[in-house]
């Protein structure tokens, strides 16, 4: 099947054809499932999230200016729609239990990830974005998985885009400092 | 110091790849769309009930328009004397009401021209 910009059935929708909702619901699903559940940290929960966004979405798309990509005003309704169901429910995010290891550089940190299977690699990185924080975890998501610049980051996270590097800066300082952690912790261990 | 740098983040970026990307449950798709549909139909209904209306205020102005009309065309002529005081500021009586019609109903456009023509007849009448 010939692919079509979200435009194309956006353009369709507003022409009357509801079905072409779902085309844009399946392309979109995993991202806004995920970009929830980072945030909510329950299944059940992010998946009415990501319902009640698609709805949402579909009843303002009358609204939604071209000025901008779709997928940039979806997911900044998903990131909104689920801050603000965490803030209600006042979610605590996880501390740091691990001390700092002195003397370790980036290339150590480097070659333990390098000495793991591809699998342990897929736990590890699970483990350490689940020690983020909602909007570190959201972040991260957005500019390594989606590859969004700055810009777009900024207009779904409604942060000014020097805010975004800031942060960018600061998370990876934060995973490295994680994987490094775990490594030391969970996988040494076991090898020693 | 910027190629350490890009080979940080392209370190960091090839290991968060590697993270899941979470799936919904296999009948997300079609959850949202029964939403979306019963939302669409509701919609629609509500649309067609306001054109009802419409054309009920239409069919009711016509309505009045043609008892107007009936009743004056029963009254003997002789008996009117509204007809020897015919004066043309009678017109401007019978824009006013048919545009305060309009107004107040919000009747449809390919309406008002059928409106406009049932006034001007029962001003012809006169």
């Amino acid at each position: 099947m010939k692919y079509q910009s979200d435009s194309f059935y956006i353009d369709k929708i507003l022409e009357g054809d509801v079905s072409a909702y779902s085309m844009i619901v399946d392309r979109h699903k995993d991202m806004v499932f995920t970009v929830a559940l980072r945030i909510v940290r329950n299944r059940e929960d992010a998946e009415e999230i990501a319902q009640d966004t698609f709805v949402k979405v579909y009843q303002s798309l009358k609204s939604f200016k071209k000025e901008s990509k779709f997928s940039t005003w979806l997911y900044r309704i998903v990131y909104n729609t689920a801050i603000s169901k965490t803030r209600k429910r006042q979610l605590e995010t996880t501390d740091m239990e691990y001390e700092i290891i002195e003397n370790y550089t980036l290339d150590n940190i480097k070659e333990d990830v390098n000495r793991l299977e591809y699998d342990e690699q897929k736990n590890l990185i699970n483990k350490v974005i689940e020690k983020l924080s909602p909007e570190e975890s959201t972040l991260i998501n957005l500019f390594y998985l989606k590859e969004y610049s700055t810009e777009e980051i900024s207009k779904i996270m409604n942060l000014s885009k020097a805010n975004v590097k800031v942060k960018l800066h600061r998370i990876r300082k934060r995973l490295y400092k994680e994987v490094q952690q775990i490594i030391e912790y969970d996988y040494k261990k076991l090898y020693k | 110091m910027i190629n350490n740098k890009n080979n940080t983040d392209d370190f960091l970026k090839d290991l968060i790849q590697k993270s899941d990307i979470e799936n919904p449950s296999v009948d997300f798709t079609n959850k949202v769309m029964k939403e979306v549909e019963a939302y669409s139909e509701k919609k629609s209904v509500l649309i067609l009930l306001i054109k009802k209306i419409n054309n009920w205020y239409y069919l009711a102005a016509v309505g009045l328009l043609a008892l107007i009309y009936l009743t004056y065309y029963f009254i003997p002529f002789e008996n009117l004397s509204l007809f020897d005081q015919y004066d043309p500021a009678f017109i401007s009586v019978f824009l006013k009401i048919y545009f305060i019609t309009l107004n107040s109903f919000s009747i449809h456009f390919k309406y008002r021209q059928s409106l406009l023509l049932l006034l001007l007849q029962s001003l012809h009448f006169f």
